[in-house]
C-alpha cells in the first residue's frame, strides 16, 4: 500500500511537472477559404505560373487572421487571387502573435511547414535560426524589388539574402493630439525638451474636480517587446545602439553616457515633469493606446498601425490626431516595422508563392491595408495616395527616412528584459541610474556570450 | 493418445487478457506524461532549436543555473506565492466548507457562487482584475478616491510589495472554490454517529475538529494540499496575465522564466533544464508533504 501511495504520488508529480516541459501549443485554428466571387475590379495578376487544372492549397501561417479586421483583408486579398485562380486555394493556419514563433518551432519541428508564413522585422532572426525561408532574390526579378521603398525592404534581408517580402508597414513615429496643441500654442516637439515641455503642460486637472485627469505623454514603461522597441527609439534617438555588430562580433552601447541620458529623459517625464498616467510600469501598448482613445493622454509614441486601433475605438478623434518623427536627442529615427511573407525553402509552390506575393503588391491590395488599419505601404509608387497625405499619417510616411539598421540579434528579446529592469527600477526608485547601468552593462554583455 | 499441449496456460492466457485491458492506458501514459518528461530531460543537455540546431553542451545549463543568484531569488519568490497562495486556500476554502456544510436557506445558491471563481478562465480572472486594479480607469482607484481614501491615484501593481500581494490575494481567491468542495465532500462523509458520541462524551468545537474532523479529512486534506501546492508552484497564466513577473521581479515566478526562456530568448535547452529542476523540486515538496501528514496520523 506504501509502495503503491509513492508510486501515486511520483505519477502524480511527474505529470503535473512534464506540462512544463512539454512544448506550449497555441489556440491555433486552421480555417480554408472558400473559393471567392470573382471580382472585376481585381486588377489582373501576372500569368499563373500553375496549370488552371492543377488544383493547388496554399498553406498559410499567419497572425493576422487572429486579428480584427486584419484577418479580413488578408482573407480579401486571398480571395481575390482564387477568384483569378480558382484551381488555387488557402488554407490559413490562425495564430496569436504572441505564440507565432512557438506555432512556427512546433511546425517546423513536425515537418509540416506551410508553404508561406507571416514574418517580420523581429520575428527574422528565429526564422533565420531554424533555416526555413527561401532566399527570396532568387525568386523575384530585380526590377520588381526595385519598386519597394528601400528602408522597408531592407528589413527583409538578413545578410545579402532577402528572407522575406514586405506587404506593410508601421514606421514608428509621434502621435500627438494636434486639436490640444493648437489650443495651448505649441508645436510639434523637435527635440526630448520640446516633448517633456509639451507634456507638462497638457497634463491637467480638465473638470476641475481636483485630480488630474489627462496626461502629457502615455509613457509605455512594461518590460516587454511592447516597452523595449520603443524605448529602443529613444535610446538610438541618443546615439546608443542596444546591438551592432564591429567585425562580425556583437557588441553594445548599453551602460554608456548615451545610454544614461536616453534612460535619464525617459524616466524624467514621470519623476520629473510628472508628465505621464500613474502606473506606467505596468502601462504596455493596449493600455497606452486606450488612454488616447479615451482623451487622457496628448502624445504617443507608436506604429502608425495605431491610427486604426485608435479610430476603430473612436471615431470621433479623426482629424484631431497628428503625426512627426520621434524627437531627437542627436538624432530623429525610425523603424519600419515591416510585416510580410516568407516562403518555405523546401515548399512545393515556390511559383504559385511568388506570383501570389506580387498579386499582394498590386495597388489596389497593398492599399487595404493603409485604409482599413493605417499600415504603411510598401511600393514607393503608391505614396502620393491621399490618405497618406494626411495630418494623422504624413509623420508616419516621412519617419521612414530616419530608419535604423534593426539589430538581427536572436537575444534581442531578453534585451527588453534586461533595459527595462534599468528604467523600472528608476522609476519605483530602487536603485540609481549609475548602478542599475553598470548592471544592465555587464547582462548584456553576458547575452551577447550566451548566443555566440 | 495424450491431449495436444496447449500453446498458453489458463494462468498466462488470463495475464494476457489483463495486459491488453491495461496496454490503451499504459500507451497513453507512456507517450503523452512520460515521452515528454524524458525528453524534456534530454534536452536540458544540447542547445538546441529544436530542428536544426541540436549542440551537446553536457550540465552547462545546470551549472549556469544553480551559481547564478537570480535563479534562487526566482525559486523564493515561488515557494513563497506558493505557500501563501496555499495557506489561503486552506483558510478560506476550510471556512466556507464548514460554513456550507450546515443547513441553510439557499445553501446551494452560495455553493454556486463560491464556486464561480474557479469556474472562470484564468485569462478572464487576470484581465478582469487587472483592469480593477488599473490606475486610471481602475473600480479600486475610483472608490477610494471618491471616499477620499486616497488623495492622487495609487498605482497597485507598480509596487513591488502591492504588487506581489495582490497577485497572491487573486491566485487564493481563484483557487479556494476547489479546496472548499475537497472539504465539503469530506465533511459529508463524515459518520454523524461519531460526531454524536464525542458531543455526548463533551467535546468541544475544537477537541471535535481536531481530533474526529482533522483525522478524517486526512486523506482529503493530503491529496488537496499535493494537488494544491503542485498546481501553484508551477503556475503561470494569472501571474502572466497580471504583471509578467514584475514589476522589478517582484513577481517572477518560475514557470514565468521558463516560457520567457524557451518561447521569447528561444533558449530550448536551457529552459528545459530549468524545468526539471522545478520537477525535482516538485517531487521532494510532495514526498515531505506526504511524509509529514502520515508521520502525524501514525
Amino acid at each position: 500500500m506504501k509502495k503503491m501511495r509513492t508510486l501515486a504520488a511520483t505519477v502524480l508529480s511527474v505529470s503535473m511537472c512534464a506540462g512544463l516541459a512539454a512544448c506550449g501549443g497555441s489556440s491555433a485554428n486552421e480555417n480554408t477559404t472558400a473559393a471567392a466571387k470573382a471580382d472585376n475590379t481585381t486588377a489582373v495578376a501576372a500569368e499563373s505560373p500553375a496549370p488552371d487544372d492543377e488544383p493547388i492549397v496554399l498553406r498559410v501561417l499567419s497572425a493576422q487572421q487572429a486579428e480584427n479586421p486584419e484577418g479580413d483583408i488578408e482573407r480579401s486579398i486571398s480571395d481575390a487571387y482564387t477568384a483569378l485562380h480558382p484551381n488555387v486555394t488557402f488554407e490559413y493556419i490562425s495564430v496569436k502573435s504572441s505564440d507565432f514563433n512557438q506555432k512556427l518551432t512546433a511546425l517546423a519541428t513536425s515537418g509540416d511547414m506551410p508553404d508561406i508564413f507571416q514574418n517580420s522585422f523581429n520575428m527574422l532572426p528565429s526564422s533565420v535560426d531554424l533555416d526555413v525561408c527561401e532566399d527570396l532574390t532568387t525568386l523575384f526579378e530585380p526590377e520588381f524589388l526595385d519598386k519597394f521603398e528601400p528602408h522597408i525592404l531592407k528589413e527583409g534581408y538578413y545578410g545579402d539574402r532577402l528572407l522575406y517580402i514586405p506587404t506593410q508597414s508601421m514606421p514608428a513615429a509621434l502621435l500627438y493630439r494636434a486639436d490640444w496643441f493648437e489650443e495651448k500654442g505649441l508645436q510639434a516637439p523637435e527635440t526630448w525638451d520640446d516633448l517633456a515641455a509639451a507634456a507638462e503642460k497638457l497634463t491637467e486637472d480638465t473638470d476641475g474636480d481636483g485630480n488630474i485627469d489627462r496626461y502629457g505623454f502615455a509613457m509605455i514603461g512594461t518590460k516587454d517587446s511592447s516597452a523595449g522597441t520603443r524605448f529602443q527609439l529613444i535610446m538610438r534617438s541618443f546615439g546608443c545602439r542596444e546591438f551592432y555588430e564591429e567585425d562580425g562580433v556583437w557588441k553594445t552601447d548599453v551602460g554608456n553616457d548615451d545610454f544614461k541620458k536616453a534612460i535619464q529623459t525617459f524616466v524624467d517625464l514621470d519623476l520629473v515633469h510628472h508628465a505621464a498616467q500613474p502606473g506606467v510600469i505596468e502601462t504596455s501598448y493596449s493600455e497606452a493606446a486606450n488612454l488616447v482613445v479615451a482623451n487622457k493622454a496628448a502624445m504617443m509614441l507608436t506604429g502608425s498601425n495605431a491610427l486604426g486601433t485608435i479610430y476603430s475605438q473612436n471615431p470621433d478623434l479623426k482629424g484631431k490626431l497628428a503625426s512627426c518623427a520621434v524627437p531627437k536627442g542627436t538624432e530623429h529615427v525610425s523603424s519600419p516595422r515591416s510585416l510580410g511573407y516568407s516562403v518555405y525553402n523546401k515548399g512545393e509552390h515556390k511559383e504559385v508563392c511568388k506570383d501570389y506575393l506580387k498579386f499582394c503588391m498590386e495597388k489596389e491590395n497593398n492599399l487595404k491595408w493603409t485604409e482599413i488599419s493605417y499600415r504603411i505601404p510598401v511600393i514607393q509608387d503608391y505614396y502620393d495616395e491621399p490618405i497618406l497625405q494626411n495630418e494623422d499619417t504624413i509623420g508616419f510616411v516621412d519617419a521612414i527616412q530616419y530608419s535604423y539598421e534593426y539589430p538581427q540579434f536572436l537575444g534581442l528579446t531578453k534585451s527588453y528584459e534586461i533595459i527595462g529592469s534599468v528604467y523600472q527600477s528608476l522609476l519605483t526608485g530602487s536603485s540609481d541610474i549609475d548602478t542599475a547601468s553598470e548592471k544592465a552593462k555587464a547582462e548584456m554583455e553576458e547575452l551577447i556570450k550566451s548566443y555566440e | 493418445m495424450t491431449k495436444p499441449k496447449r500453446f498458453l496456460s489458463i494462468q498466462q492466457k488470463s495475464s494476457l487478457i489483463g495486459i491488453c485491458f491495461i496496454l490503451p492506458a499504459l500507451s497513453a501514459l507512456l507517450l503523452l506524461v512520460l515521452y515528454p518528461m524524458l525528453n524534456g530531460f534530454y534536452l536540458s543537455f544540447f542547445n538546441t532549436n529544436l530542428v536544426n540546431r541540436n549542440t551537446f553542451v553536457g550540465l552547462r545549463y545546470y551549472g549556469e543555473m544553480l551559481t547564478k543568484p537570480d535563479f534562487y531569488q526566482t525559486i523564493f519568490t515561488t515557494i513563497k506565492f506558493t505557500l501563501l497562495v496555499v495557506v489561503g486556500h486552506f483558510m478560506v476554502g476550510g471556512l466556507f466548507a464548514g460554513l456550507l456544510n450546515k443547513p441553510f436557506p439557499g445553501r446551494t445558491l452560495y455553493r454556486v457562487i463560491l464556486v464561480l471563481p474557479w469556474v472562470i478562465p484564468e485569462v478572464s480572472v487576470g484581465l478582469i482584475w487587472k483592469w480593477i486594479f488599473n490606475p486610471v480607469y481602475g473600480l479600486v482607484n475610483s472608490y477610494l478616491l471618491k471616499f477620499r481614501l486616497l488623495k492622487e491615484p495609487k498605482a497597485w501593481l507598480s509596487d513591488p510589495k502591492t504588487a506581489f500581494a495582490i497577485v497572491v490575494f487573486i491566485a487564493i481567491w481563484k483557487g479556494f472554490p476547489m479546496i472548499m468542495l475537497m472539504i465539503t465532500a469530506g465533511l459529508q462523509t463524515l459518520s454523524s454517529d461519531v460526531m454524536e458520541a464525542a458531543i455526548i462524551d463533551g467535546s468541544s468545537r475544537i477537541q471535535l475538529l481536531r481530533y474526529i474532523v482533522i483525522p478524517s479529512l486526512k486523506p482529503v486534506l493530503l491529496s488537496s494540499l499535493i494537488l494544491d501546492t503542485l498546481w501553484w508552484f508551477k503556475h503561470f497564466t494569472l501571474v502572466y496575465m497580471m504583471t509578467q513577473g514584475g514589476p522589478e521581479n517582484a513577481t517572477n515566478i518560475v514557470s514565468i522564466d521558463i516560457y520567457k526562456t524557451a518561447f521569447e530568448y528561444f533558449k530550448y535547452g536551457q529552459a528545459a533544464a530549468m524545468s526539471a529542476i522545478v520537477f525535482i523540486i516538485c517531487f521532494v515538496i510532495s514526498q515531505l508533504q506526504r511524509r509529514a501528514l502520515s508521520e502525524k496520523t501514525s
